[in-house]
């Protein structure tokens, strides 16, 4: 589904991506690790098509999007669902119209949209949120707001900044089981995390893991694909998450 | 599985060209931009308003005098009416006459008052008029023209007029004092209305610049629209269309200040304030409908090319 290969970014007078290769296939959950400054928000923004890199080459879906034009990069994108390390929602408008709008960047009737929109914030457990203004959520009530958007949907694709960020345990195992249901249509998931226990429960679940320092990525586990682990009996989420 | 992937894909074609944006969505942003930029707009339609009442002074023909000239006192024409007119005809003949263009006053005065101003100006050579019965001399009409080029270009024509309206004897034009006095007078007008002319400039300028800068603040949530997928045209197509509905708004609440303005002025004895555009050769509401429809459009285009984000703001998704 999404393929990096030797992808480079440069910061400045540093690196922020050193000639990173990655693969994320459909159905399967991969894991970025490291510390702040690694380059983890830098990587998942060149998968989400919202950067190009210096170098290197972005596969999504067969299509190369480093050389695609301007013009198509929404197309990209609304193939995507991102949630950044701080969620940008709009506020002034329910809930459930920011759910709503990844629908109507795809073009889907009004209808389609609100009922999938509701079905993601269910998934999320922010069904009573839908009519609440986002000025008026939590901080862990807007991540999973954020989600909610970004799975309503169904992209192929799934990037997660920080998805631990904010959010009790409890909530940190149903945002798991939400992005293996993600998995499981279908979707690659990527999240890029610091939080070690979000780490340790996500590769639990059969997620694949990589450490990303300085901006140079390296495998810390073999491919498992989240149905290899559900199929091995190893998936326990609570039980997993501290 | 696989083919349900590549399904949701299928919009991933190079250079496909971009559908513009649902009909259905385009109603459900409208409404969402409506209720989250109600204040934007409203500020977006105040700064219109003032671009509309800059262009009502710079564009428009001001029946108003001038804070420095007063010549409610100074009477270019003289009309003497028949004796046999009555005095709601000589009411009516004198509400006639104010209404034409280039006349700034008009005073109605009896045969009584005509004879008692004859008198004050023969000074002391007025014995001449003891025993004068009263009705001797006839009602007559003071006219005092407006200072400007149109004011003092047709006084003969005004006077030629005058003479062939029903219930008048005779017209007396005043022509020496009323043609130095409104050459001064339009001199002085001109340059009051050049003033006026650079301040409309200043100000409509000032008012679209900042109508832009507000618009433009609506850019940060362009981004989040773009970063899910939305085109630039489709972010920017519903900030166009409320902003250009802002520029009406705006123009209209210009216009009926303007209205009301008339009214109230006309109700005053000695305002006589009123706007009437001089472009083209249409009516007044015909050229307020082209100039509501041009505010409109440049609402619109305010609208789209502050809304829309930049080509690098497209491709980083970052404020500059």
């Amino acid at each position: 589904m999404l393929r990096l290969v030797a992808v480079t970014l440069r910061r400045g007078d540093g690196v922020a991506l050193d000639s990173v290769t990655l693969d994320a296939h459909a159905g399967e959950i991969v894991v970025v690790e490291g510390g702040r400054g690694a380059g983890k928000t830098t990587l998942l923004e060149v998968a989400a098509a919202w950067r190009r890199p210096d170098s290197g080459e972005v596969w999504l879906g067969g299509h190369d999007v480093v050389g695609l034009q301007l013009q198509s990069l929404p197309f990209v994108r609304r193939n995507i669902g991102f949630v950044e390390a701080v969620p940008r929602l709009l506020s002034g408008i329910s809930v459930l119209d920011n759910v709503m709008l990844p629908l109507g960047a795809r073009g889907e009737p009004i209808a389609f949209a609100r009922e999938a929109a509701l079905r993601a914030l269910g998934k999320v457990g922010g069904m009573g949120l839908a009519a609440s203004d986002v000025t008026t959520l939590s901080g862990a009530a807007c991540r999973l707001v954020a989600v909610a958007r970004a799975i309503a949907a169904a992209p192929p694709l799934l990037l997660l900044d920080e998805p631990s960020g904010s959010l009790s345990p409890p909530d940190i195992g149903a945002l798991l089981s939400v992005l293996m249901g993600a998995a499981e249509h279908g979707a690659a998931v990527i999240c890029a995390s610091a939080d070690a226990s979000f780490v340790s429960a996500a590769a639990a679940a059969g997620a694949r893991r990589y450490r990303l320092d300085n901006g140079r990525l390296s495998s810390t586990s073999g491919p498992l694909g989240l149905v290899g682990a559900r199929r091995s009996g190893v998936l326990a989420l609570n039980e997993a998450i501290p | 599985m696989t083919s349900s992937v590549s399904r949701r894909l299928a919009p991933l074609v190079h250079g496909r060209v971009a559908p513009l944006l649902r009909l259905s969505w385009l109603r459900a942003l409208l409404r969402l931009s409506l209720r989250r930029y109600r204040l934007r707009l409203s500020a977006v339609a105040a700064m219109f308003a003032l671009v509309a009442l800059a262009l009502i002074i710079g564009l428009g023909e001001w029946r108003v005098r001038p804070p420095a000239v007063d010549l409610s006192s100074k009477v270019e024409l003289v009309a003497f009416l028949h004796d046999d007119l009555s005095e709601p005809g000589r009411q009516a003949l004198a509400k006639a006459l104010g209404a034409l263009p280039g006349i700034a006053s008009v005073r109605l005065l009896s045969s009584d008052e005509t004879l008692a101003r004859l008198r004050a100006e023969l000074a002391e050579r007025a014995g001449m008029l003891d025993g004068v019965e009263e009705g001797f001399l006839p009602a007559t009409l003071e006219v005092a023209l407006l200072p400007n080029e149109v004011g003092a270009g047709r006084a003969d024509a005004l006077a030629w007029r005058l003479r062939r309206m029903e219930g008048v004897a005779d017209v007396d034009l005043v022509r020496s004092s009323a043609d130095a006095r409104l050459g001064a007078a339009a001199a002085q007008s001109a340059d009051f209305r050049r003033v006026g002319l650079f301040l409309a400039a200043v100000i409509a300028s000032l008012a679209l610049v900042g109508g832009f800068g507000v618009i433009r603040s609506t850019r940060r949530d362009a981004l989040v629209f773009v970063s899910l997928g939305f085109t630039a045209r489709a972010v920017a197509l519903p900030i166009a269309l409320l902003s250009a509905g802002a520029a009406v708004l705006g123009t209209g609440v210009a216009v009926a200040l303007c209205r009301l303005a008339s009214v109230w002025g006309g109700a005053k004895a000695h305002m006589n304030f009123d706007f009437r555009w001089e472009i083209g050769g249409g009516s007044n509401s015909a050229n307020t409908l082209i100039v509501g429809v041009s505010l409109c459009v440049l609402g619109g285009l305010l609208g789209w090319w502050g809304a829309r984000p930049s080509a690098r703001q497209l491709e980083t998704l970052r404020l500059s």
